[in-house]
């Protein structure tokens, strides 16, 4: 074969690649943007179809008491306090709690 | 994070223990510095209404043997309270019974004293009946002149102000502390409740029983009071061996044994906590419902059980402790 008539051969059998490459390509994004589209509409039909659940909030108080200063006075006219820090944390304590009683 | 001080000193024959928050406006004394102050004058309170010293201004009234007497503001207050007692209890809760209390015993503070068993105590004491008003209602000839700062009574007439100034101290500290988070003040068991803090977050105040001093359970207070009363801790042994307390029947200046033990009352304020709940006790069980149905409480009966009246948000034990 001589060089031209390779370089015909060659020239004659490149254009059917460039046309197969590009409809590979096209088809590949069609069939992606399909299956793309048909997920989306699966989900939104998915979520139309869901039934509504009631929103719940969760509210959580949590003490943590710590006595960080005491003075105990003398019985007769002493003074005794207590500076109690109340402040979210993960362990409960139990807050001051008043008493009733006679007296 | 929020803090709250817890501050406890002995006055008025008590334990009396302030809790308070954050103060809410600018410039106010942080807590622990108006717990200061507070029990400056809960001590100067105790000192000029204390029937037990003749220096107070109490004494100086009932010494007085002229029918108008000079009287401070705090003491025309206290009389006030002891008053507006008498008539929202109809005579029940009576300032002028002193003379009676002095004659059953009660002539001297019992504050260092061991009360006599109340079990004891009910076991020899006569038939239960409510307590009824004095007929003669000493308690209305008593007048209160606040522009020439007199009190005008018949000479003679002894005032206590003592049933109600644990109520009345608790409200007037309340009301002093009103501009902090939240804050309760407890004048040895007459307790006043504020703050929007505690609109938010309840206080839950234990109740205790008379009987045994362990708590039945817990009452949550927004606003406003909580009081109890009961046999147990002012109750002595006569010289003639009978028993006796110091909540007396208007009608016969005796003590009254009601069917009821104790009491707890709540009320708009402390002031209100403390007669609600003498007059429950003084009525015994069936008056005691009554009195008790529109702010709610709990009365112990006389076996120890307890009963919840009204509307009343926590929880409390209704049987009566194990060995009574």
């Amino acid at each position: 074969m001589t060089a031209a008539a390779m370089a015909v051969t060659t020239d004659s059998a490149r254009p059917p690649v460039r046309r197969r490459s590009a409809t590979d390509r096209l088809t590949v994004i069609l069939f992606a943007t399909a299956a793309f589209l048909a997920v989306l509409t699966l989900l939104i039909s998915q979520l139309h179809m869901a039934p509504a659940r009631a929103r719940m909030v969760v509210v959580r108080r949590l003490y943590q008491t710590t006595v960080v200063e005491t003075v105990i006075g003398r019985r007769a006219g002493g003074t005794s306090v207590s500076r109690s820090t109340s402040s979210s944390g993960s362990t409960p304590a139990a807050a001051p709690v008043p008493t009733t009683r006679v007296s | 994070m929020a803090t709250e001080l817890d501050y406890s000193f002995p006055a008025m024959g008590s334990d009396i223990r302030l809790l308070i928050g954050q103060p809410l406006a600018p410039r106010m004394p942080a807590a622990l510095e108006a717990a200061d102050r507070e029990k400056a004058f809960v001590l100067d309170f105790a000192q000029r209404l204390s029937r037990f010293r003749p220096d107070s201004d109490l004494s100086a009234l009932n010494a007085s043997p002229a029918r108008q007497v000079p009287a401070g503001d705090l003491l025309r207050l206290a009389v006030r309270a002891g008053l507006w007692a008498a008539r929202r209890s109809e005579g029940l809760v009576d300032p002028t019974l002193l003379d009676a209390l002095r004659r059953v015993g009660y002539d001297h503070s019992l504050q260092d004293e061991i009360p006599a068993s109340l079990a004891e105590a009910m076991a020899s004491a006569p038939a239960r009946w409510p307590a009824h008003p004095h007929p003669e209602a000493a308690w209305r000839r008593v007048r209160i002149d606040d522009e020439r700062g007199l009190i005008e009574r018949p000479p003679g007439l002894a005032i206590d102000t003592g049933g109600t100034g644990k109520g009345l101290c608790a409200d007037m500290v309340a009301r002093h502390l009103a501009l902090y988070s939240r804050y309760a003040v407890d004048c040895g068991g007459d307790i006043a409740v504020g703050g929007v803090g505690a609109q938010l977050d309840p206080y839950m105040v234990e109740v205790e029983h008379p009987l045994t001093g362990a708590p039945i359970g817990s009452i949550a207070v927004t606003q406003g009071g909580v009081a109890t009363s009961g046999l147990n801790v002012r109750i002595w042994r006569r010289a003639d061996g009978s028993f006796a307390h110091h909540l007396l029947d208007p009608s016969t200046g005796e003590p009254v044994w009601s069917g009821l033990v104790g009491a707890t009352a709540l009320g708009a304020t402390a002031l209100e906590a403390e007669t609600l709940s003498k007059m429950a006790l003084l009525m015994g069980p069936e008056g005691a419902r009554r009195v008790l149905a529109e702010r709610g409480g709990v009365i112990i009966h006389d076996d120890g059980g307890a009963e919840v009246v009204g509307i009343v948000q926590g929880s409390v034990n209704l049987l009566a402790p194990a060995g009574l």
